[in-house]
């Protein structure tokens, strides 16, 4: 399994499908469609 | 909360920007569509209730009881190639709409091939319009109707 300190510059960053928030898998490389740069920020949550 | 407010704020410029930004946290999808529609934000919310990336990435907080994520902030070029990662678990380490701005512009100065136009011959400016933008920006437009005569 990788680790989070694999995760660095000139690395790639793996391509996720997770549920939208209409529950939709949606994959990372979909939202870049291949030309834009894209934020992927984590966060906590709600609570 | 304070980051998604600013970055809410930030996607009027982002609408415009050809850049993306999604937010992921592990709360299930519809508490996800909850707050975005709280913030008004309009940048897709994906969910990690599963722990998918946690374990693919090993991002657990491993301080939480709940098993979230750790606040990280990732700037991607198209091709997922990774940019620059912030360190969020203190707040004053994470992007910052000012980090975005800097990040995105020099992330298109080297993708658009027509980002300086002055470095580029006219021939040169139309092919890579063409190759941005998908048509010809002498020939119809995609938004013309069938069969409207070219003016």
């Amino acid at each position: 399994m990788a680790k989070l300190s694999d995760f660095v510059p000139g690395a790639k960053f793996p391509d996720l499908a997770l549920p939208d928030h209409t529950g939709a898998v949606v994959r990372l490389s979909e939202l870049t469609a291949g030309r834009d740069p894209l934020a992927v920020m984590f966060f906590r949550g709600w609570y | 909360m304070v980051q998604l407010r600013l970055l809410t704020e930030y996607q009027k410029e982002l609408a415009v920007s050809y850049c993306k930004v999604v937010a992921i946290s592990t709360d299930p999808w519809r508490e996800n569509a909850a707050l975005r529609i709280g913030l008004g934000a309009t940048f897709p919310f994906l969910s990690d209730a599963d722990r998918t990336a946690q374990q693919q990435m090993g991002l657990l907080e491993v301080t939480s009881r709940r098993r979230v994520d750790l606040p990280r902030d990732y700037i991607l070029y198209p091709d997922l190639t990774i940019y620059r990662v912030y360190n969020g678990y203190y707040y004053v380490g994470r992007m910052t709409v000012d980090d975005l701005r800097r990040d995105f512009r020099a992330i298109s100065a080297q993708i658009r091939k027509d980002w300086d136009p002055t470095a580029l011959d006219e021939q040169e400016m139309v092919s890579a319009y063409k190759e941005f933008a998908g048509y010809d920006p002498f020939g119809p437009h995609p938004s013309d109707p069938p069969g409207r005569p070219v003016e």
